[in-house]
């Protein structure tokens, strides 16, 4: 598997998007925010049938797409904020909608691949911009991380302690959209916001604190993307939709394992 | 020391707060008290810069403050996180390292000691009655060793032993540490021991005496 170069970019930039989605997605679940990864996807998309459209670059008209949506869920969030569930709606719907009038004027081939990643086909210029978007989101996280989870626990007592709150938020905004716009074409943006929520839904049924939850998360994404990879090398399957059936997987094992090991553990405890 | 000048605030058309003037001395025990919906919280909100008066003028001097908000923007329980994490948040502002620093550890764990809270770090929130709950939000506050610390309605939500335990750890936190504490409650016997009380009622803050019996709580 691995003499082929093609296979070891996708692992290389598979790797990446696995430490770098649940990274910045697991603060939108906590936030009970998991939409905002679906509208952004959905818009991801209508950003590339946009590019495709105008022979522009669809990872740049992606990108815009997803940093300008992110924008207006926050606008709305601020305006609106005990319905702040409905900024995502509102992006989520628009986004089909455009997507859906966009490739009316697409090669459907172009468009399809877009839909369920091609992580064989990934260009060089998209490898260094997954290598560059990882290390944002892992800088950021060890040197705003504790500040990031004081926002998530209480936006006012963070505000108060003196954290901009603001910046912060916005910062995690970007590194959202953006993380989403480029796995748009590896994993694919039907499948890219399943990422981001699967992998900390499985980590939460350990019933671990914060720090091991994120842990735990970061190994279950990493292991669906190495068996999902693999699986779809072999059984000729989208490697996208792999990697998301065996987090999903994943989740079922664990869900189904849970009473048992909850029994073990009060039996140890008593 | 916090001084309200001639502060009001409204919400579209809507005035919430009128005309408000008081000051607060450092290290005075503060207490407001009113009705639900009488503007207490708007009232901390303004004194702590959370909000900002549609007129008049808020003051206060430098110094650390902390908040101890009426509830999270997430359900405690579900919110998987140990106690010691919690309680590490409170100097989150400080903290732009990756890593943990041995003295942070060290006033994580003192603070820990001193709300007899120790034993239950390891746990996780969702393992934590109401009252314990209460003193991790409080640690969390205290942590920062800040001059000012304000709470608003920490006994909400509690039985009656727990909300009792917890007033004595509030008046002893006063009566060992300079700090200024702002205490809003909705029972006048939680305030025996203020040295000032506010009653907020329909958009007026008025000073009265702990014993007031026009006060109606």
């Amino acid at each position: 598997m691995f003499h082929s170069e093609i296979m070891l970019y996708a692992f290389a930039i598979g790797i990446l998007l696995s430490i770098a989605i649940p990274l910045v997605g697991s603060t939108a679940v906590y936030k009970r925010l998991s939409n905002t990864g679906d509208a952004l996807a959905h818009t991801s998309l209508a950003g590339v049938a946009v590019g495709l459209a105008c022979g522009l670059s669809p990872l740049v008209t992606s990108v815009i797409a997803c940093v300008a949506s992110i924008i207006i869920i926050e606008f709305i969030r601020k305006k609106f904020s005990k319905f702040s569930e409905l900024g995502t709606a509102v992006v989520l719907s628009s986004g089909i909608g455009l997507a859906g009038i966009m490739t009316s004027y697409t090669k459907a081939a172009n468009f399809d691949s877009y839909l369920f990643g091609s992580i064989l086909l990934i260009s060089d210029l998209e490898l260094y911009m997954v290598i560059g978007l990882f290390l944002a989101d892992v800088l950021f996280y060890a040197f705003f991380g504790r500040q990031v989870f004081a926002v998530v626990y209480s936006e006012e007592e963070a505000k108060v302690q003196g954290i901009r709150v603001s910046s912060i938020n916005l910062a995690q905004s970007l590194l959202l959209a953006l993380t989403i716009a480029l796995s748009a074409k590896a994993i694919g943006s039907l499948v890219v916001s399943s990422l981001i929520v699967l992998p900390i839904a499985s980590s939460l049924q350990l019933k671990k604190n914060y720090r091991w939850t994120l842990i735990w998360a970061l190994i279950f994404s990493f292991v669906s993307t190495i068996v999902g990879l693999t699986a779809s090398y072999y059984l000729n399957y989208k490697p996208g939709a792999t990697i998301v059936i065996v987090a999903t997987i994943i989740l079922i094992i664990l869900i189904v394992v849970k009473p048992f090991l909850v029994r073990i553990k009060a039996k140890k405890a008593s | 020391m916090i001084q309200l000048k001639n502060v009001s605030l409204s919400f579209q058309s809507e005035r919430v707060l009128s005309n408000v003037s008081l000051s607060i001395d450092d290290g005075q025990f503060i207490g407001i008290i009113g009705q639900n919906g009488a503007g207490k919280t708007t009232l901390i909100r303004l004194i702590l810069g959370i909000l900002k008066p549609t007129s008049g003028q808020v003051i206060r001097t430098k110094g650390n403050v902390s908040y101890v908000s009426q509830t999270t923007s997430l359900s405690d329980s579900s919110f998987p996180s140990s106690v010691e994490e919690i309680v590490s948040l409170g100097l989150a502002a400080k903290k732009r390292s990756p890593f943990f620093s041995r003295v942070c550890k060290t006033r994580v764990e003192e603070t820990l000691k001193a709300m007899g809270i120790f034993d239950l770090r390891k746990k996780l929130l969702g393992e934590l009655s109401g009252g314990q709950l209460q003193k991790v939000k409080i640690a969390k506050a205290l942590v920062s060793s800040p001059s000012v610390i304000v709470l608003d309605e920490p006994e909400a939500g509690m039985d009656e032993k727990s909300h009792g335990k917890l007033i004595e750890t509030i008046e002893s936190l006063h009566a060992k540490s300079k700090m200024t504490v702002i205490f809003v409650s909705h029972h006048k016997h939680d305030l025996a021991k203020a040295d000032r009380v506010f009653s907020v009622n329909n958009g007026k803050v008025l000073s009265v005496e702990g014993d007031d019996e026009n006060v109606p709580f």
